[in-house]
């Protein structure tokens, strides 16, 4: 995908001009096809690329949030599709319904067969507004937890691709129990018996990603966020308005960069230049071999490790003081300086 | 005679219908603040009638007019449930850290937040702390204690340690210990709907973790009285964690086949209702109480819709099957003996069976 044909964001306007000089010099390339035309074509998207690439590698918290959230950004049925060599989807939580908000089934990752979830946001309104934005429903963590147990009574590994807003929050979702719901994913991943590597593509928000976000290892691409709550629910939180979106997005920390700093992300997974949205494919590169990696190491280890160390990583998450100690980081956490 | 009715009626939380929202970060002030003085009338949020404050004190903050429960700190919780002279407090000296550095509005810190919330809490407690005694920080029990020494510390250790009984003095918004209830020797964790919105970070889920863990040592049931507006923002990431933090050690409960009880009190919502106080073997949740996910505050303002008038209520919890019955907080404490009972014999039937030793779970019951 060419670098120009994406949705340009408010902060990237003052590229508009290289672009559009870019989009006219490719149009004369194609009627001239001269050696000199496709000089400075390239000429040009070099020019662009360095400077996007200066753009992105200093973009603040909020702009982040945007990216993370850029309606082009490659999704998890996306990222499926590009790295899994077969893919059979798997519906129902086999009580109520299916939800669209969440994907899962049997995939192909080379040699290896894994179970997927994913949180699955649309392309377009009109996807969105069936798949809700990507906002679970009670049913869809109750497919996904009907899948892990699969995954575990199959011995495959389970991978995560978490992009979700939030949890919806409806007067229907309380009738059936989302946080009964929610709850008893967190149990049944702290236990389960297969490999768990949980990846944040795009948008980790709240208890609706944690939902399906426990395991060994957590991947974050580098311009995916993962907070307790989305900016503007921190902001009418804390501020009492959501306008203050772009403090909170700010004072939560929630980057790839901030979180492998606190020790809450493992590894943080490069982007093309300009965002995964920019070049998908190679996004998907990226993560199929970061996913293939953590899990040949995690297939290593004996059950026992797995889940000891698994439980350990869990037990220790969050720093605090503990007076008779004097310590600070007495779980090993890493504290900002 | 006008004015200090209208101060005081100001002054008792607001139940539901008006619920609170989800990581509610703080609740209205002058709206929570209990009574402390004895010689003073309040006005009951529900039903609107004067009460005489020290009739509702006795009454454990039940309205004798209407039956409204109103909110009760964690002092008081610990009064209405344990055995006189059996609270034992553990772990009272963890503090929170200010982990990713939260810069509050008007560049308020973490820390002098937390400040405030502590010196709230010893103001609004003062009479209690005053009636029974404060608790120290430091020496302060801890399971390490234990697993030097054994189930039964030297008087000389034991000696230096918080006196049974003493009233916890918060620095977050749950305390844990143990306690017997009804006789039954128990762990128990209470949270503070007061302290902080009873919001959970690093601390709160440190304690609920220790607190299943020293059920597991001891081999005792886990009582938790829950109460939260959410998650602590200010801890950001790790404040979501301790939901996995929490859950995760409840799995060592269930190992051990040990009984775990929650109590569900106004307000359980979010990230404490969708992580350990969804997971209890048996769920009682008190009238009234406003218990969800989202909480109905929250979901009129997100779907602008107004909702029925018991939506998220305990009622609506127990018709919709989350919870397992509404108790009346008088009748709380012998209804947690009674299912205490059945649980442990239970217990000590199918131990008897496999000839295995029974006497740690039945001592005392």
């Amino acid at each position: 995908m060419a670098i120009t044909e994406v949705k340009a964001l408010d902060f990237e306007q003052s590229l508009a001009p290289l672009a559009k000089e870019l989009t006219t010099l490719e149009k004369q390339a194609a009627e001239e096809s001269s050696p000199e035309a496709q000089e400075n074509v390239e000429g040009a998207r070099l020019a662009l690329l360095e400077r996007l690439e200066a753009l992105y590698a200093e973009l603040t918290p909020w702009q982040t949030v945007q990216v993370a959230r850029h309606p082009e950004r490659p999704h998890a049925d996306d990222l499926v599709s590009a790295i899994c060599g077969e893919f059979v989807e798997f519906a129902g939580d086999r009580l109520y319904a299916d939800d669209p908000a969440i994907m899962g089934g049997l995939a192909r990752l080379d040699d290896r067969v894994v179970m997927v979830l994913g949180h699955r946001k649309g392309h377009d309104t009109r996807e969105n507004v069936t798949r809700n934005y990507g906002m679970p429903h009670p049913e869809g963590y109750r497919k996904a937890r009907r899948l892990m147990l699969q995954a575990e009574k199959f011995d495959v590994p389970l991978v995560c691709l978490l992009d979700t807003p939030a949890a919806q929050a409806s007067l229907p979702a309380e009738e059936r129990g989302q946080a009964w719901a929610l709850g008893d994913n967190l149990t049944t991943l702290a236990t389960l018996q297969v490999p768990i590597v949980v990846a944040v593509i795009g948008e980790g928000g709240s208890g609706g990603a944690l939902a399906i976000g426990v395991g060994d290892r957590l991947l974050m691409f580098e311009h995916a966020i993962y907070s307790v709550a989305s900016p503007e629910a921190c902001a009418s939180i804390v501020w009492k308005d959501a306008k203050y979106a772009p403090e909170a997005a700010a004072a939560l920390k929630l980057t790839a960069r901030d979180l492998h700093r606190l020790g809450v992300a493992d590894r943080v997974l490069k982007e093309p230049i300009g965002g995964a949205h920019r070049d998908p494919d190679a996004a998907a590169a990226t993560l199929k071999g970061a996913i293939t990696d953590e899990l040949d190491n995690l297939c290593q280890l004996t059950m026992t490790d797995l889940l000891s160390t698994r439980y350990d990583r869990l037990r220790h998450f969050g720093p605090f003081m503990e007076a008779s100690v004097g310590d600070q980081s007495v779980n090993g956490a890493v504290l900002p300086r | 005679m006008k004015g200090w009715f209208r101060r005081h009626a100001l002054r008792r939380p607001a139940g539901p219908p008006e619920s609170q929202p989800a990581d509610a970060d703080d609740l209205p002030r002058a709206a929570t603040e209990p009574v402390v003085q004895d010689d003073l009338w309040e006005r009951c949020p529900q039903c609107r009638e004067i009460v005489y404050a020290r009739e509702l004190r006795g009454n454990l903050q039940v309205c004798p007019k209407c039956g409204h429960h109103g909110r009760l700190t964690a002092p008081e919780r610990l009064a209405q449930l344990t055995d006189p002279g059996t609270w034992r407090e553990f772990d009272a000296d963890l503090i929170a850290a200010d982990p990713i550095g939260f810069v509050r509005p008007g560049r308020e810190s973490y820390a002098a937040k937390l400040d405030e919330e502590i010196a709230a809490h010893r103001k609004r407690t003062a009479g209690l702390l005053q009636e029974v005694g404060e608790q120290e920080v430091s020496p302060t029990l801890k399971i390490t204690l234990y697993r030097q020494h054994g189930a039964e510390l030297p008087p000389e250790i034991d000696g230096r340690m918080t006196k049974p009984g003493a009233a916890p003095l918060l620095r977050e918004a749950a305390v844990y210990g143990t306690a017997t209830i009804d006789g039954i020797p128990v762990v128990l964790a209470v949270m503070d709907p007061y302290f902080f919105a009873a919001t959970m970070g690093a601390v709160v889920g440190e304690k609920i973790a220790r607190a299943a863990e020293l059920a597991c040592y001891f081999r005792q049931p886990l009582v938790v009285v829950a109460a939260s507006g959410g998650a602590r923002q200010d801890e950001g990431i790790f404040a979501l964690l301790q939901m996995a933090k929490t859950t995760a050690a409840l799995t060592q409960l269930a190992e051990a086949r040990l009984p775990y009880l929650a109590i569900l009190t106004d307000p359980t919502l979010a990230g404490v209702t969708a992580s350990f106080a969804s997971q209890a073997d048996c769920i009682i949740a008190e009238p009234g109480a406003v218990i969800g996910f989202a909480g109905p505050r929250l979901i009129e303002q997100i779907m602008h819709e107004k909702l029925p008038a018991d939506a998220d209520t305990a009622e609506f919890q127990r018709t919709h099957g989350m919870v397992d019955m509404v108790v009346p907080r008088g009748a709380l404490k012998a209804r947690l003996g009674r299912v205490l009972r059945l649980y442990l014999d239970a217990r000590a039937a199918a131990a008897a069976t496999a000839g295995t030793d029974t006497t740690t779970i039945l001592a005392n019951s």
